[in-house]
């Protein structure tokens, strides 16, 4: 049941297929293939240590995959340089940004590196780019911070700032929501959403929240230990018995009845009933009316 | 019951007209108020490290002069410059100041700034604001050959440019290689590792330092303890001639990967990920500083302490930017060299103090009387209001 590829390689910006990795002697990735034309986004789903990461540092040329091949619009990624690269995909790490004393707007210009040749300084359309990534993320007013003053949330929205003002045709993504509070999670799926449809940048994001997975993106990757256990829009992905084998908890899955998404609802141990539920259309929501999914 | 399960809708995220500026609340917000800001903040920035550096050029022009006018026969700063107008040979005063004087002034300035450039360079690739221009071996590479040749045959001239800092200049650079392929795993370099062949290697050579000058008791000794504890007084102009262009190679050099240093201080990965070459940055970055590092040591012994806080008050005044953390490094590290040499064959005339004597009793007082003054103040750089 579990599908090795999204999409289709035709119009792909990027694609891979059997990626391959490992590291110290152990695979961390395996059959790993997916593609993603402009405008589209997938969320990477799985537990810790499932290969997300791994996953997203091949895609961005980091890490060399020991097998497989990897795609970015049409040309092998081992053969462009960092740069080449850089200058069509962006990359938001997990890592958090180190103790330094730039200022957010610094930082942000940064994101300019892979468009100035050495010694050229920031012109009319690079100053445009910094000013709109600040303006996208809501980080305008942080332009003369000190990065090391800033809260984690803030810098978090910085550093999407700094990879936004790279203009990028390919968005990665590690955890962008990490250290947000819900108004900014659902700010910046928002963005990327919006990034995607009117832009059409591919964005690939390596997402823990399952509900904020099934709202945002219309397109799901589980992987488990290194391989692709299922593909494909969030009613195929996220059902209980595919994330209760992938995540080692009990979990269940229901449809919003005035929203129509998917909500994904941790269950304690042991409990009574382990089926899928779905709410009754038309009614008001409560746990009464809450019935299994077939 | 129905308010707290709300999650934002699909409608919430439906095309939104008007595009980019006019869509969710936050980034609206951010749009609005926004205007030219980010440019302004960048331009406001770059326009105070240009006063910095200028200054900081005023300053080491004033030093020079000083320098020059201060000895056993004093020289008024007037008569100074207008000695360097008319340029070299004329008179007592202009065979004092260009025969004399000015070779080692211009030495003690070469040597700071290699110091001051080469101890940014190594700040930046640690990412350690502790690392100095000595951490990997260059000075006691150094100082082994300086000793050896001091040792064996310190009137042997080589290349015209004296046993001594040829020798100095071999050994910093052959123990810089040593280190390097000690540090090399696989295809990359990696940080630590360099860190920690740095300190071996620099305690085997030390050790080796240390046992030469001990089987060698007689009066050369005096010349290698002196030696180490750094000086100019052998500055000719030809060994100017023969260290400046190393120094300006590995001056440019490290110019044009000013803003690989920036990304790298996000960590290689960022870095990798902002389209810099992380492993090609960080072996220009270190020939460069070992490079420095070797011509300063050559010219002037072990100086200390101006390679650690040299780019720290530089960073402190004008930002990390290393556009203009390196430059202002190389001139504030010029600047206090000069006036550091002129205390030391001024203050006990006829007598001279050690250079590096006189680096670290003044400079360790002076930096931690600026580290707590920052501390109370808050950093410079930061705008003050909006």
């Amino acid at each position: 049941m579990a599908r090795p590829e999204v999409g289709t390689p035709e119009a792909a910006i990027l694609y891979c297929r059997d990626l391959e990795v490992e590291l110290g002697g152990r695979r961390i990735l395996s059959g790993v293939g997916l593609a993603l034309g402009p405008g589209e986004s997938l969320g990477v789903l799985g537990p810790n240590g499932a290969g997300k990461t791994t996953l997203l540092r091949c895609l961005s040329r980091w890490l060399r995959p020991s097998r497989g091949e990897i795609f970015l619009e049409g040309e092998p990624l081992e053969r462009l340089s960092a740069r080449e690269v850089a200058r069509k995909v962006a990359v938001l790490p997990q890592s958090p940004i180190p103790e330094f004393e730039f200022t957010a707007a610094e930082l942000v210009a940064m994101g300019r590196h892979p468009h100035l040749s050495r010694l050229a300084g920031l012109e009319a359309k690079d100053l445009e780019a910094i000013e709109e990534a600040l303006a996208l993320t809501g980080t305008t007013h942080l332009a003369e911070r000190p990065i090391s003053t800033l809260s984690a949330g803030e810098q978090q929205r910085v550093a999407l700032a700094r990879a936004l003002a790279q203009e990028p045709r390919v968005l990665l993504l590690d955890e962008p929501t990490a250290h947000l509070d819900v108004a900014h999670q659902v700010e910046t799926l928002e963005l990327l959403s919006r990034l995607a449809r009117e832009r059409k940048v591919a964005v690939v994001a390596a997402v823990h929240d399952l509900n904020l997975a099934a709202e945002f993106f219309p397109r799901l990757l589980l992987l488990n230990a290194g391989r692709v256990m299922a593909a494909g829009p969030p009613e195929e992905v996220l059902r209980p018995s595919l994330l209760s084998k992938a995540f080692g908890a009990e979990v269940v899955v229901a449809r919003h009845p005035g929203l129509g998404s998917l909500v994904v609802l941790p269950r304690r141990r042991g409990h009574a009933g382990g089926e899928d539920w779905r709410f009754r259309a038309g009614r008001e929501e409560s746990l009464e009316a809450l019935e299994p999914l077939s | 019951m129905s308010r707290s399960l709300r999650v934002p809708s699909r409608a919430a995220c439906s095309p939104l007209d008007g595009g980019w500026g006019s869509a969710g609340p936050g980034v609206s917000r951010g749009t609005r108020s926004g205007g030219r800001r980010a440019a302004g903040a960048l331009l406001r920035i770059r326009r105070r490290q240009k006063a910095i550096l200028l200054g900081l050029a005023v300053i080491l022009a004033g030093s020079v002069v000083a320098a020059v006018g201060a000895g056993a026969v004093g020289i008024a700063p007037r008569e100074v410059v207008a000695a360097l107008w008319r340029g070299p040979g004329a008179g007592l005063n202009g065979t004092i100041i260009w025969d004399l004087r000015l070779p080692r002034v211009l030495m003690a300035a070469l040597a700071g700034a290699s110091l001051g450039a080469a101890g940014a360079l190594f700040q930046a690739l640690f990412r350690n604001p502790l690392a100095d221009p000595y951490l990997i071996g260059a000075s006691a590479g150094a100082s082994l050959g300086a000793v050896v040749a001091l040792v064996v045959s310190p009137h042997f001239e080589p290349l015209g440019i004296g046993a001594v800092p040829a020798m100095a200049f071999l050994g910093a650079v052959a123990s810089v290689i040593l280190v390097y392929r000690l540090a090399r795993e696989g295809g990359g370099l990696s940080i630590l590792g360099l860190i920690l062949a740095g300190v071996a290697v620099s305690s085997f050579l030390s050790a080796l330092v240390s046992l030469l000058t001990y089987l060698t008791a007689d009066e050369r000794l005096h010349q290698v303890v002196f030696w180490l504890m750094g000086g100019f007084s052998g500055a000719t102009w030809r060994l100017l001639a023969a260290s400046l262009p190393y120094s300006l190679l590995a001056c440019l050099a490290s110019l044009l990967f000013a803003r690989d240093l920036n990304a790298l201080l996000l960590g290689e990965e960022t870095a990798g990920y902002l389209g810099v070459e992380v492993e090609l940055a960080k072996k220009a970055v270190l020939g460069a500083g070992a490079l420095l590092t070797a011509v300063a040591v050559s010219v002037g012994g072990m100086v200390g302490f101006v390679g650690l806080v040299v780019p720290h008050l530089a960073r402190m005044s004008g930002g990390p930017d290393h556009r203009y953390l390196l430059p202002a490094s190389a001139l504030g590290g010029a600047a206090a060299l000069v006036l550091a040499d002129m205390v030391s064959r001024t203050v006990l005339a006829p007598g001279e103090l050690p250079v590096g004597l006189i680096t670290a009793l003044l400079g360790a007082p002076f930096f931690l009387f600026v580290l707590r003054r920052r501390r109370r103040m808050g950093p410079p750089w930061l705008p003050k209001g909006g």
